[in-house]
């Protein structure tokens, strides 16, 4: 072994090279594949879980058969909060509308709260710590309406008056019973009165802390419990408030699409040939030809999401945050490594400079063939309008278009060296943001449970892919099919 | 380690790929045309070395009988990619040019095998299996189907080419009959 080699063999063997972490994982996964890598156990278990919370939620919000009247709660006051015991809350209760025709008796588990926290129309809800028949009594003489006289047996629950018939018997009333409302005082300041009373020291039917506030009726042909008392300002404002709020929610909705494209490309402007001012190599000399890119489209595609605020009742404002990978393949054809130069333009003063590079690359014209990519991760935050110009409730068209501003996550670009001979990678040379636009038409159509949407989309890259100082401009154009939905 | 690894334990297979992994993603990359290539060599590698390390008898340093495997890991691939039968013959060679600017300057050891890499496959493969891995001709040429005198004149083409790019970057000193590397980074 000569000395040449033997300095060889050393300098080799002290080259190391960190691998990345995949290489292990692929090892692994290869050695045991009854043990996955952990992640995608972790995976898996979080899909797990938004597809169960996604259930949940859609159980909870589209539950049948019960109707709801949510009464909401008063705002309340610094001095209402400063008042001990006089704390206000919503309990809702649900009432199956044939334990009410049957009279039968409700229970409410209410921790907390003294007993009887509410009562509809007669019926005793009974707290399960405090099953008092004095209380029951009590309370059945303050709540109950004159007209509407209630059966008490001491000992029992109250023996309930006939109700109403209800036309659908299978329905179920929900109802949300405001315990102020209900003149039905808590904790202990309903405690110390409710004595008072039974000492005979406040009279029962005085008594500001028992006096029904609110009056409840069940109307028949609804099947809806209904609120007859008078409205408190305060409950007003309230309800109107949650009118605001539901207005406004109403306007937003949000849609999750995913879209696959087919990625084109266009080129404009002219090469810069290589002169005598800018030094080249002799194998570049002559038989210069034209530069022409060998390419096809690729596969692509864009997902994300998109928040529309309703403007007027046709048109959106909308605005997410988009993926988008799209790309092209060239044809290409390895050569042995090549020197190659690339003529740019300082964009500064004009002047012409040369980058040289080493490729395998050739222009896709001799053997070997081989498709190389040219592609980039896109995240986008788009801005735009969508207008709807035809529909109904059931079936909507629409039109839709955006600005992308466009972060390159990542990218790889060959281009063609000055001679046009080869192809060369420089990173260098590629632009770190861009501005993109969408257009499209889709078809909206609502299903059960969701809302889609279909329908061709185009997006088209207004800055050239490359920066300034590459004179020839590409811009990339994505065509696809958009499939979006929402709730 | 190796008894771990013959337990199938993926702690001891762990501990044993973090110790060799480093050094032999170097040799990979000595063979392969980029750094994603070279990963791909050295995994497939480990995976054999891994399910054949029962073969190993423990006579001669594990290391070694590690790099071995995963040489000739390399080769296949190259040969299942037909990257290296497809470039073993020298037309192309005699019209090519290096140029030593694209060489990186950063450690030495690093220039060398990025000059090595610069040569075509068939050079560098034949190069990297006779002056760095120590296998004689007559062995290459069993490994890459050849004929011996092929391998012999394709080393001294590659020795010649690069040499060539060494002593432009440096790296060699001259007289070229008493060819020395320089010590230390450039």
């Amino acid at each position: 072994m000569t000395d040449f080699e033997q300095s060889l063999q050393e300098h080799a063997d002290n080259f190391q090279m960190a691998p990345s972490k995949k290489v292990w994982h692929g090892i692994y996964n290869d050695l045991h594949p009854g043990k996955r890598w952990p992640s995608v156990t972790m995976s898996l278990l979080l899909i797990f879980t938004l597809v169960v919370i996604g259930h949940l939620n859609t159980n909870n919000s589209g539950r049948s058969g019960y109707l709801t009247n949510k009464i909401p709660e008063p705002k309340k006051s610094a001095l209402d909060l400063k008042k001990k015991g006089n704390s206000t809350y919503n309990q809702r209760i649900v009432i199956r509308k044939t334990d009410l025709d049957k009279g039968k008796k409700v229970f409410v588990y209410s921790p907390g709260r003294s007993a009887n926290a509410g009562l509809v129309k007669g019926i005793p809800i009974r707290d399960h710590q405090n099953n008092n028949a004095r209380e029951d009594q009590l309370l059945a003489d303050n709540l109950q309406p004159a007209n509407n006289p209630v059966t008490f047996v001491p000992g029992k629950n109250l023996i309930l008056p006939p109700q109403p018939t209800f036309s659908n018997d299978q329905s179920d009333v929900t109802k949300d019973i405001d315990t102020k409302e209900t003149g039905v005082q808590n904790d202990a300041n309903s405690d110390k009165t409710l004595n008072a009373i039974l000492q005979g020291k406040i009279d029962a039917s005085r008594g500001d802390n028992f006096k029904p506030t609110k009056k409840i009726t069940i109307e028949k042909k609804n099947s809806v419990i209904t609120d007859d008392a008078p409205k408190k300002e305060t409950q007003g404002a309230a309800i109107k408030t949650t009118k605001l709020h539901k207005k406004r929610n109403d306007k937003v909705s949000w849609v999750y699409f995913g879209a696959p494209v087919v990625s084109s490309v266009s080129f404009s402007g002219k090469p810069l040939k290589p002169s005598t001012s800018v030094s080249l190599s002799p194998a570049l000399s002559g038989n210069q030809k034209e530069n022409k890119v060998l390419h096809n489209s690729a596969l692509g595609f864009e997902a994300g999401t998109q928040m529309n605020y309703s403007l007027s009742k046709k048109l959106q404002f909308t605005a997410g945050a988009h993926l988008t990978y799209s790309g092209y393949n060239i044809i290409s054809n390895e050569v042995h490594p090549f020197f190659a130069t690339l003529v740019l333009r300082d964009p500064s003063n004009g002047m012409p400079y040369s980058r040289s590079f080493i490729t395998h690359y050739g222009d896709g014209t001799g053997q070997a063939s081989v498709t190389i990519r040219n592609y980039s991760w896109q995240a986008s935050i788009p801005v735009g309008l969508q207008y709807q110009f035809l529909g109904n409730d059931k079936v909507q068209f629409n039109i839709a278009g955006n600005f992308e501003p466009s972060l390159i996550l990542k990218s790889q670009a060959y281009i063609l060296s000055s001679d046009g001979k080869n192809y060369v990678n420089d990173p260098a040379l590629m632009r770190k943001w861009n501005v993109s636009s969408n257009f499209g038409a889709f078809v909206g159509f609502s299903s059960r449970k969701f809302k889609w949407q279909v329908g061709p989309n185009v997006r088209y890259q207004w800055l050239s892919t490359y920066i300034k100082d590459y004179t020839i401009k590409e811009h990339l154009i994505d065509y696809g099919i958009r499939i979006g939905i929402s709730k | 380690m190796v008894q771990g690894c013959l337990d199938n334990r993926a702690s001891a297979q762990e501990a044993l790929y973090n110790r060799f992994s480093p050094r032999m993603l170097g040799v990979c990359y000595r063979f392969a045309r980029n750094r994603e290539d070279a990963e791909d060599m050295m995994q497939e590698g480990f995976i054999k070395v891994f399910t054949q390390i029962h073969q190993f008898r423990g006579q001669g340093a594990l290391e070694g009988w590690i790099r071995r495997i995963v040489v000739h890991t390399c080769i296949n691939v190259l040969k299942k990619n037909k990257k290296f039968t497809d470039s073993v013959d020298l037309f192309h060679a005699g019209s090519m040019y290096l140029n030593e600017n694209n060489i990186p300057s950063i450690l030495q050891a690093k220039q060398v095998v990025e000059c090595i890499r610069l040569l075509p496959v068939g050079y560098k493969t034949v190069l990297n299996l006779y002056a760095i891995e120590g296998y004689s001709h007559k062995e290459i040429g069993a490994i890459l189907d050849i004929e011996e005198s092929t391998s012999r004149s394709q080393y001294t083409r590659a020795k010649s080419m690069l040499e060539d790019v060494l002593l432009k970057k440096k790296i060699l000193q001259q007289p070229r009959e008493k060819i020395k590397m320089v010590s230390g980074s450039n």
